[in-house]
């Protein structure tokens, strides 16, 4: 009786709720940290009709991000802004993006004129 | 082993293909069409109705991943359906009235659910149900029947086409081998349905065995998908191979000839209860996918199965775990779906009521003594007569 008491409360259990978010992240909660020596803006994802904008800060060189987030898990193609010593907001591709779910800081860099990201 | 199992799963699940937008957006049109297909399957003059269920199960995320024009998703498909008709003969008019449900429920969504869905950004929940009357005159073997059908999409995101609720009307008929059905949005027509059932199947009153049970199924269909005046046809070819056991099945879409599938099915059992299945589906780049499948009473497992291809989005690549029941009942006869002869069933009669046990029980016992009585009495008056017999025991199976 007991075992199928049991059997049934987690039955209704999993009928109620969308279970996975107990083991998997249906949304990204996302923060960038900027490795660079440029200040860096405007993390977006790129669609073909339209441009989702992630994060809207700016953050300066070192500096970290607020938390974003959005319901994008899986892999997406990612720009982001860079200020040069000019003083102007050129556009950087990042390329696919595999996001996993979950809190995530994407820690962007860039090495003899090569950008980089990596997960911490 | 169970190592060997997984590795080939992932090893498999990588070469999944992907969900699109369009593919779940027309998924309503699909599902609306295989209601009422699956309906003109059931529906016969002298049937007595079909409960069917179906709960598929998607295992990996990455499995049924949703590609949209900002990249690839990870999510989950929910499909799930019931059916239900209820034929019943009115007096000793000689007329059938009944009446018929169908549901499904289906979309695609970030996180895995039952009942309650997450709704995410980029998710589509929508319901399609098929309800109606039917009217059959089994004596002469014809019938029509009569309905609406219902979309509600529950929650549409925004890369997909916006769909409102809607409704449908259908009609159908049937008459000996011959069935059409039709159906309409207000005044404008979305599909027509002509069905020829020339296989001979005992279920039905026809034959078990010879020639007629060669003769094909052949289901023709014209769709006005869009609703401006852009027609398709789909062809469908179901073949007879071996003693209503092995089919053949063979679907053809124009005026895109790039979707179709070729399908063997075996069925162990002509009730079509069990099936092991063997498919191939034309990609529209040209590219063949393999699948197969095995059916059981209430299990189903299948990979790439081309019926899944069409019928859930045009998902490919994916393992489907699915509690699957189907039955019709057909006057006295249990049948699968579309299938051809009865169920093999035992039949066996049980006592519920005390007192008819016991009054059974006394019966045996004095039947078991009189025999005893007249052996021992027998064997006094006469010498027994001894009947030796040799040979082989043949029993009918049923």
């Amino acid at each position: 009786m007991k075992k199928f008491l049991l059997v049934c409360i987690s039955f209704i259990a999993l009928a109620l709720c969308a279970c996975t978010h107990l083991v998997l992240d249906s949304t990204e909660r996302l923060q960038i940290k900027n490795m660079t020596d440029q200040e860096i803006a405007r993390l977006s994802v790129v669609g073909k009709n339209d441009t989702v904008l992630w994060i809207p800060d700016t953050v300066l060189p070192g500096e970290l991000s607020y938390v974003h987030e959005q319901d994008f898990v899986g892999t997406f193609y990612i720009i982001i802004q860079a200020k040069d010593s000019t003083g102007a907001w050129n556009i950087v591709d990042l390329g696919n993006i595999d996001f996993d779910g979950g809190s995530e800081l994407l820690k962007i860099s860039k090495k003899d004129g090569e950008w980089d990201h990596h997960f911490e | 082993m169970g190592i060997l199992f997984w590795t080939l799963l992932f090893a498999l699940s990588a070469h999944a293909g992907h969900l699109t937008v369009a593919g779940v957006s027309d998924g309503g049109a699909a599902i609306r069409d295989l209601q009422l297909r699956e309906f003109g399957m059931v529906f016969h003059p002298g049937s007595n109705g079909y409960l069917g269920a179906n709960l598929l199960y998607f295992p990996l995320p990455s499995q049924s991943q949703l590609t949209t024009e900002y990249g690839d998703h990870e999510g989950y498909i929910l499909r799930q359906n019931f059916a239900g008709y209820f034929a019943e003969s009115l007096g000793k008019s000689g007329w059938d009235l009944g009446v018929l449900w169908w549901i499904e429920r289906h979309g695609w969504d970030s996180e895995d659910f039952l009942v309650f869905p997450n709704y995410g950004k980029f998710s589509l929940i929508r319901s399609v149900q098929t309800a109606g009357v039917s009217i059959a005159r089994p004596q002469y073997n014809f019938g029509f029947a009569g309905g609406i059908q219902y979309t509600n999409p529950e929650y549409v995101g925004k890369v997909y086409e916006p769909e409102t609720d809607t409704l449908y009307e259908w009609a159908a008929a049937t008459f000996g081998p011959i069935s059409a059905q039709t159906s309409f949005h207000h005044s404008s027509f979305r599909h027509a349905r002509v069905t020829l059932n020339l296989e001979s199947k005992k279920v039905l009153g026809g034959r078990d065995s010879g020639p007629l049970t060669y003769l094909p199924n052949i289901d023709v269909a014209v769709y006005d998908r869009n609703g401006e005046g852009e027609d398709s046809l789909r062809i469908f070819w179901e073949q007879n191979l071996i003693a209503q056991r092995l089919y053949a099945e063979v679907a053809v879409y124009f005026p895109d000839p790039a979707l179709r599938f070729v399908a063997l099915k075996y069925y162990p059992d002509p009730s079509k209860v069990v099936s092991i299945d063997v498919t191939c589906y034309r990609k529209p780049d040209g590219h063949l996918l393999w699948g197969g499948g095995l059916s059981m009473p209430f299990i189903r497992v299948a990979y790439n199965h081309a019926d899944d291809i069409e019928n859930v989005f045009g998902l490919r690549g994916t393992f489907v775990l699915q509690f699957h029941f189907g039955i019709e009942k057909i006057r006295d006869t249990f049948v699968g779906l579309n299938g051809s002869r009865s169920t093999p069933m035992m039949t066996r009669e049980v006592d519920t009521d005390e007192s008819v046990k016991k009054q059974r029980r006394e019966q045996r016992e004095k039947e078991f003594e009189e025999s005893r009585r007249k052996s021992s009495t027998s064997s006094t008056s006469s010498s027994p007569h001894e009947i030796t017999a040799t040979g082989i025991v043949r029993e009918n199976a049923k």
